[in-house]
Formats: structure tokens, C-alpha cells, sequence
């Protein structure tokens, strides 16, 4: 106990409190710029990092993780364009909120969800961490292909419009996640002959011309002002912010607990993490109408998951070396490097890092409460302020820098272009880009586990029984089947209810 | 039989799907079986879906976006976004950005905006462009393309 306390005074000392504030300040900027990834953030310092003690090393890379990952939330409220694939489901309620007017209450509820959510996952990471890290060990392939197939049919019934027309586009984001080399057997699938493509399509580029391009074009046919104004008062409207969220706490913490869950599972992410939490606060909600119209608690839902991913993506891969996200792949390389050996030993036998670390994170969830609230309001006004003739221009230079950015490539910039303009297309059809994006980042994953849970279940001469007869996979099947068609049910129910 | 139709953007788009699937479904056939069994439940499963489009569009219209298209001003933005990106290697960031940023400010303000006032925005716009230029090159040490005339900045 002594040895933690000593720990936790360590985590305070001048140098750290900056790290832990520089670390925040440069991922909330980073973050919010589409394109420019919390694992790109983290990558890019990781070298600065080595003339570090080791723990104030950790301490800078965990803060820049933290800031990335809130300020997905950013550009996600304010262009409804995500700024990392985490805040897709930001998306649905920050964008309609910053809309109607309620742009600054969003940014602020934002950055209190996102508070409540790293809180919790660190909390978690602290007190629970070994115990946790072997449930991850119970989700095999077959549980990995549900949870992903669970996350696309909840964007699909969840996201607003027509559920059919977001299944197809969910299909059609699985499709497009298998071009290039097939993660099992090696195939290079569906290139057409075009080199460029056996490496697949790269997620961010897609995912800034699906969201980023359909909204320039509307803006430029736009007659009026991008955003309203009308009702914004001159302050945080923090006292609002918090009594929202104070009054939808135990929602709150369910959406923490959620990430922090998901978070553990290797590979499966704060994408998944945030859609889970949101369709599980449109369920259980009083207001499910107002969902995807503005409604904060479906803010509340993605954003408390998306941050508490970080805490819990930090359980795996202290204790089992397993990163949970790819920013904790980098993170755990950067720890290999400073000779600190992941395992269950190393909560005993290097305590005073792995506690020191911790101890960071949750400095830097503090320190973003307050930076993210007085950036974000300023944020908010200056994009309000900014006229459309000179947005449109900024906004496009963005998507542009930011599809260019990720591999140095130019044929990047143009699969945005071309990835924007069919998503323009289709989302005048109905059909919406959120599903499209999550089935090609969740693509791989369902595809990984389908595959080898298809030769286990053959090697055992058992398909059906792998993929239907395991505990979790049933209880996972089981939601997949309530959200793919209760809404049918309850709009049969109710039709025959007025008749 | 299109008078039969309710819903022509979502028959359309069925239609649309379905030779999608079957193409890739075919295109399927020649890989092996272990990279062929995802792309086949996949493609299915989307043949299934768009029939159903299909089907519904008989029945009931969905009401889409309803939002007006400016058919001057999207085809030219169309072209200035795709031009930028096809001079961004060759005449460099700088010069590209520079012209292509100040054309789209010119596209959108149309004749609503004085020309003091475009000025202004095309001032601000080239400042920021050159401020996330050598913010990008040094401090996050992405590199631009500098093209022929910048390779000393």
C-alpha cells in the first residue's frame, strides 16, 4: 500500500503533470484532425519517448491515447465526419445536436462522457486487471465473428433510415474490407489487376471520403448558415452539461462498462465498443425516438465506451501481451523496448512502473476534462464563426492532407475522392456511410473468425455446433437476432395494437 | 411494369446490388476454398437484401434526402477537388493548395460576396494552408509533396 502511494505521488511530479498535459493537448489535436489516427500519434512519439524513465515514457504515450481517442469526438460533432473510427457513433447524435443549435452543449458533454468513461476504464485497469485479462482468453474465433456481426447489425437497426438499405451497406463494407490479400489462404481477391489494391483498401481514407466528401457537397448547395447559432448562449453550459449527464449516470457507466468490456477483447476496439453502448442506451431509453435526432444520451453512450476502451485495452496487453487496440500494439513495443516484460508477474514484479503508469492515465482522463471543455468550446464558436465559403475550402484541404498523410501516397487522396463521391451517391439513395465504414473496419475480424471457426468447426466434423453451440456465441447470436428484428416486431405489434 | 414501381431509387439500387453480388460471387469461384467462403456468405447475404429492396419497391416508397443539388456549383467543385488532387505530386502542396483552396472560396462565394471580402478569406485561407504545411513537414514530420518549385522551404 505504502509502495502504491509512493507510486501515485511519482505519477505527480512536475515533469509528468507536463508530459501528461503536452501528451493530452497533442492528441486531442491530433485526433480531431480526420485522418490523423490516435495509433499514428502514439507511433510518431513513441521514439521520443526512449530518453524518458520508463514510466514517464508510458506516461506521455497513455496521455496522447487518451486526448486521440476524445478528440475523435471533435470533428465527429462539428462536421459529422469521425476523427477516428471510435467516434462513428458520435456521429449519430453530435452532429444533429450541433445542428440544431446545441453544438457547444455537445462538445461539453462530449469531453464530461469521455471523462466518466477513461475514469472507469482506468479504475478498472487498476483494480481488476489480471482477473479480467483471462476473459479475453474465453473469446475464441467463432465469439470474435459474432461480436462483429453483433456491431454491424446494431449500426444497421440502430443508425437512422431504412434498416435494409443499412444492411446492404453494411455488406457492401465487408466486401469492400476483402479486397486485396485474404486474411486466411492468402487469395488476393477482388484487385482487378490493379497492384495498388493488394493491399487492401486503407480504412481511413474510405472512412474520411464516406463521411467527409457527401457533407462538402451538401454544404456547398447549402442555401444559409452550416450551423445554427440562434440559441448559443456566451458560456460552456457546463452546469447544463453535467446535470445531463449527472441525471443519465447509471447510463453513463453502463456505456463505460461496455468499452471497458469490449476494450479487453483484443482487436475488437472502441468502433465496436461505442455502437454496442449506443444501441444498448436506444434500447433501454425512455426517449428512443430522439435518438440520431440529437438526443445526449446517445452521445453519452459512445463517447463514455469509446474512452473507456483505452483503460481496458491496457488489460490485455499489460498482462498478457495481447494489445487490445493497435495504439496499445505500439504502446506495448514501446514497453518491450524500455526491457519491461508483459505477464501476470508484472503487476508484482515491476509494480512500481506498471502503477506509476496507471496513475498517469488517469492524470491525463483529469487533465483532459478541463483542456477539453476551454478547446472545445473554442472549437465550436470558431467553426460557427467561420463563414461556408472559406469552410468548404478548409474542409476539403483537410480531407485531402489527411488521406494524403497516413502512407505518403497519392492514390490515398484519390481512393477518398472516388470513396466520397459513390458514398454522395449513395447516401442520396438512402443508403448511410456509418454501416459502410464499420463493416470495413470490422470486415477483417468477421471474416478472420468465420473463416477459422469453419475449419475448427469441419476439423471437428461439427460446423453448425461451433458457430451456434458455444455459451458466448449464444448469448451473442441471441442480441444479434433481438436487434435484427425487434424493430419489426414492435412496429407489427403496435400496427395491430391502433387497428 | 414502371408504373408498378413505388420506390424507383431503392428498385434501382437492387438491381444495382444484385449484379454486384453475382459478379463478385463468380469472381469467388476462383479463389481457394478458404478465401472463397467469406466473399460467398457475403455476396449471399447481400443478393438476399437487395431482393428484398427489390420486393419492398413494389409496396412502399421510403422517403430519402430531400435536400436541393446545385447543378453549377457541384460539378464545378466536383472538378476543382479532383484537379487539386491531380496536381498535388505534380506542382507540389504549396502551389497547388494555393490555387485550387482560393478557386473552391471563389466557387462558393459565387456573386453573393464583395471582392474585399473574398480577398480577405483568399489572405486567410493561404495562411493557413502554409501554417499546416510546415506544421505537418516539422512537427509531425509528415512530408508534403514540396513539387519542383519548393523543394528549399
Amino acid at each position: 500500500m505504502t509502495n502504491i502511494f509512493a507510486d501515485f505521488l511519482s505519477s505527480l511530479s512536475l515533469l509528468n503533470l507536463g508530459l501528461a498535459f503536452s501528451g493530452v493537448l497533442a492528441g486531442i489535436i491530433i485526433g480531431a484532425l480526420p485522418g490523423l489516427s490516435a495509433t499514428m500519434a502514439v507511433a510518431i512519439l513513441v521514439p521520443f519517448t526512449f530518453a524518458l524513465e520508463p514510466s514517464s515514457g508510458l506516461i506521455v504515450l497513455g496521455a496522447i491515447y487518451t486526448g486521440a481517442i476524445f478528440g475523435g469526438s471533435w470533428s465527429a460533432i462539428l462536421i459529422n465526419t469521425p476523427g477516428t473510427p471510435s467516434a462513428v457513433a458520435t456521429t449519430f447524435d453530435g452532429y444533429p445536436m450541433a445542428k440544431n443549435g446545441n453544438g457547444d452543449l455537445a462538445m461539453s458533454i462530449s469531453c464530461m462522457s469521455s471523462f466518466v468513461g477513461g475514469t472507469v476504464g482506468v479504475i478498472c485497469l487498476a483494480l481488476f486487471a489480471p482477473p479480467l485479462a483471462s476473459v479475453s482468453l474465453k473469446f475464441g474465433p467463432t465469439e470474435y465473428f459474432w461480436l462483429a456481426i453483433l456491431g454491424l447489425t446494431l449500426i444497421s437497426t440502430l443508425a437512422e433510415g431504412d434498416n435494409v438499405k443499412s444492411l446492404i451497406g453494411a455488406c457492401i463494407g465487408l466486401l469492400m474490407s476483402m479486397i486485396g490479400v485474404a486474411v486466411v489462404g492468402g487469395d488476393i481477391r477482388m484487385t482487378w489487376n490493379i497492384s495498388f489494391l493488394n493491399s487492401g483498401i486503407e480504412i481511413v481514407s474510405a472512412m474520411i471520403g464516406l463521411f467527409c466528401v457527401p457533407v462538402i457537397l451538401d454544404l456547398t448547395s447549402m442555401k444559409g448558415k452550416h450551423l445554427s447559432d440562434s440559441e448559443t448562449p456566451k458560456n460552456l453550459r457546463l452546469k447544463e452539461s453535467f446535470l445531463i449527464i449527472f441525471k443519465k449516470k447509471f447510463e453513463a457507466i453502463r456505456g463505460a462498462l461496455i468499452g471497458t468490456f469490449i476494450g479487453i477483447l483484443p482487436g475488437a476496439g472502441g468502433s465496436i465498443a461505442s455502437i454496442v453502448s449506443y444501441g444498448e442506451a436506444k434500447r433501454a431509453s425512455k426517449n428512443k425516438e430522439n435518438f440520431g435526432k440529437g438526443e445526449p444520451e446517445g452521445l453519452i453512450a459512445s463517447e463514455t465506451a469509446n474512452n473507456a476502451t483505452v483503460g481496458g485495452g491496457f488489460i490485455p496487453t499489460l498482462c498478457l501481451g495481447i494489445p487490445g487496440t493497435p495504439p496499445d500494439a505500439v504502446i506495448l513495443g514501446a514497453l518491450l523496448v524500455q526491457g519491461i516484460r508483459t505477464g501476470d508477474t508484472l503487476f508484482t514484479q515491476q509494480s512500481s512502473i506498471v502503477y506509476t503508469f496507471i496513475f498517469g492515465l488517469f492524470l491525463a482522463t483529469i487533465i483532459m476534462l478541463p483542456l477539453g471543455l476551454l478547446m472545445g468550446r473554442y472549437a465550436y464558436k470558431s467553426i460557427i464563426k467561420i463563414p461556408k465559403e472559406i469552410l468548404i475550402p478548409i474542409i476539403i484541404f483537410l480531407t485531402i492532407i489527411g488521406s494524403y498523410s497516413i502512407q505518403n501516397n497519392i492514390l490515398n487522396v484519390y481512393f477518398m475522392f472516388f470513396f466520397g463521391l459513390v458514398g454522395w451517391i449513395l447516401n442520396r439513395a438512402g443508403f448511410k456511410a456509418s454501416p459502410i465504414v464499420l463493416g470495413l473496419v470490422l470486415g477483417q475480424i468477421a471474416e478472420q473468425g468465420f473463416v477459422q471457426a469453419y475449419i475448427i468447426g469441419n476439423a471437428q466434423d461439427n460446423i453448425l455446433a461451433n458457430y451456434f453451440a458455444r455459451p458466448i456465441s449464444i448469448i451473442l447470436v441471441i442480441f444479434i437476432l433481438i436487434g435484427l428484428f425487434l424493430p419489426a416486431l414492435k412496429k407489427i405489434y403496435n400496427r395491430r395494437k391502433n387497428a | 411494369m414502371l408504373k408498378l414501381i413505388k420506390d424507383k431509387i431503392s428498385f434501382l439500387s437492387g438491381i444495382f446490388f444484385v449484379i454486384l453480388s453475382i459478379v463478385l460471387f463468380h469472381e469467388a469461384s476462383t479463389l481457394s476454398p478458404f478465401g472463397a467462403v467469406f466473399p460467398y456468405a457475403m455476396t449471399t447475404i447481400l443478393i438476399i437484401l437487395s431482393i428484398i429492396l427489390i420486393v419492398r419497391s413494389f409496396k412502399t416508397e421510403v422517403k430519402v434526402l430531400n435536400q436541393t443539388i446545385s447543378f453549377v456549383k457541384i460539378p464545378l467543385l466536383i472538378a476543382v477537388f479532383f484537379m487539386w488532387i491531380y496536381f498535388l505530386e505534380r506542382a507540389g502542396f504549396i502551389l497547388s493548395s494555393l490555387v485550387f483552396f482560393n478557386l473552391i472560396v471563389l466557387i462558393n462565394s459565387g456573386l453573393n460576396l464583395s471582392l474585399k471580402k473574398i480577398f480577405i478569406y483568399m489572405i486567410l485561407g493561404s495562411g493557413f494552408i502554409l501554417l499546416l504545411y510546415f506544421g505537418f513537414k516539422n512537427l509531425l514530420l509528415v512530408p508534403l509533396p514540396e513539387g519542383l518549385w519548393f523543394r528549399d522551404l
